[in-house]
């Protein structure tokens, strides 16, 4: 996302008024096509193109299949092969992808692989649609579809819409009055706050600390640093999602719930980035029994989850690091039953050292995120030392 | 009166991360020669 993005999404959203009701569907998908195809014309013919050939007459077969009353098994052979066709060419993605980050130069990921990053989430949504409708088996219009598929203010980076949450708003548009206008720009305003000022000094300061020389408590800084740029630079892109998703008439979901209040790493992945955790919950860690199984298969599903979701941010040691990390702590807690502290005890020493330790160790997988492993291991051996001379 | 405070506040919030985000961006631009390319960005 960047300026340009962001300037057309404030036209499109003065659009949005001139449009009537009933076209909504029409309008939203034809606009959201021009706008991804203007920024990113790579990633809107290939979204469009997997959207129109692949995922709908993948999920019409579905329809078909469940009309004609095929069997049981030739429905989820469908339905799986879709999703694994869908899975093989996110890894492809992420290969590709990879490649171009490695020739960015600096910390950033260079354009190309900006203007791909969209992709990952666009497999989330039509993964997550395709599963929910091998359930409902309720036709989509494909309007609709590419409007979910490519709503401008989620494209990028989420939050990760339900395809029925998405539908049920195109179906009957919320009217854009004074309130929701307000709401929007109130969460706009608060998304460039922590992106462009809160993120970007967290992000200067971790540039300052790393250029120390590593002991416990600058590694302890930078990794508190660290944590808290990450919070401040997501959750501010998914404030502008929200904001920009209000102007354009839907209800975009929010990414966060007050996360630092966590007393159990299960609990801190409740409220933070909580679509991709609910996409993860209802399309992985459910389907593979991790709700219905015993407290062992629960603990290793949580793990596996984790895993995944480590892989899925990039196929490197430090994400798989990070994915053992949290996979490990989740494990731990599944099997010794830990359960948050009940809001009506939430006071006191006893709370907020919990809250301090869950926190401490949420915020030490912050640093498996730095994109050069060599500073990441500088960190590490810095808690080794203690400074003093 | 409450309501009228609250709003205000709320008012005076919004105010000052509007004052800070023109700062942040007039700080940007008198760093970088590229202008605001690159200044909003994912990565993540």
């Amino acid at each position: 996302m960047d300026y340009r993005f962001i300037g057309l999404l404030s036209v499109i959203g003065l659009l949005r008024w001139l449009c009537p009701q009933r076209a909504f569907s029409l309008f939203g998908a034809l606009m959201s096509a021009a706008l991804i195809g203007f920024v990113a014309p790579t990633s809107a013919v290939v979204v469009m193109t997997i959207t129109l050939l692949f995922v709908y007459p993948a999920h019409r077969l579905m329809c078909y299949a469940d009309a004609r009353r095929w069997t049981h098994s030739i429905q989820r052979a469908i339905f799986l092969g879709a999703v694994f066709a869908l899975v093989a060419l996110l890894a492809v993605f992420k290969f590709h992808q990879q490649l171009s980050a490695r020739h960015a130069s600096g910390a950033r990921l260079d354009t190309s692989a900006i203007e791909l990053i969209g992709f990952s989430y666009f497999m989330f949504r039509v993964i997550g649609f395709l599963h929910v409708q091998s359930i409902l088996k309720q036709p989509a219009s494909p309007l609709t579809l590419v409007f979910y598929t490519m709503f401008p203010s989620t494209f990028t980076s989420g939050p990760i819409q339900k395809y029925q949450d998405f539908k049920r708003q195109t179906d009957s548009p919320a009217a854009i009055d004074a309130a929701l206008l307000t709401k929007g720009v109130y969460r706009v305003t608060r998304g460039y706050f922590r992106k462009l000022v809160v993120a970007e000094l967290f992000n200067r300061a971790v540039i300052s600390v790393l250029a120390l020389t590593p002991t416990v408590w600058t590694s302890g800084v930078a990794v508190l640093l660290l944590y808290l740029y990450f919070y401040f630079d997501f959750a501010g892109y998914s404030d502008l999602a929200v904001g920009f998703g209000l102007f354009l008439g839907i209800n975009v979901p929010d990414n966060f719930r007050k996360p630092f209040t966590a007393t159990t790493v299960s609990e801190f992945w409740r409220h933070y980035h909580i679509t991709l955790v609910d996409w993860f919950r209802d399309h992985v860690f459910v389907p593979l029994g991790g709700l219905t199984g015993s407290r062992v298969r629960a603990a290793l599903v949580a793990a596996v989850v984790m895993l995944l979701c480590g892989f899925w941010h990039g196929l490197t040691i430090s994400f798989l690091a990070w994915g053992v990390w949290h996979g490990g702590m989740l494990f731990i807690e599944a099997l010794m039953g830990s359960t948050p502290v009940p809001p009506s005890r939430r006071q006191g020493p006893q709370y907020w050292s919990r809250v301090l330790w869950t926190n401490a160790r949420i915020a030490f997988g912050a640093i498996f995120f730095l994109p050069d492993p060599a500073a990441t291991i500088r960190l590490i051996k810095g808690f080794g030392h203690l400074g003093l001379r | 009166m409450m309501r009228n405070t609250l709003q205000n506040a709320a008012f005076v919030k919004w105010a000052c991360m509007v004052v800070a985000v023109i700062w942040a961006i007039i700080y940007h631009l008198s760093q970088h020669s590229a202008g605001l390319s690159g200044f909003v960005y994912v990565n993540f």
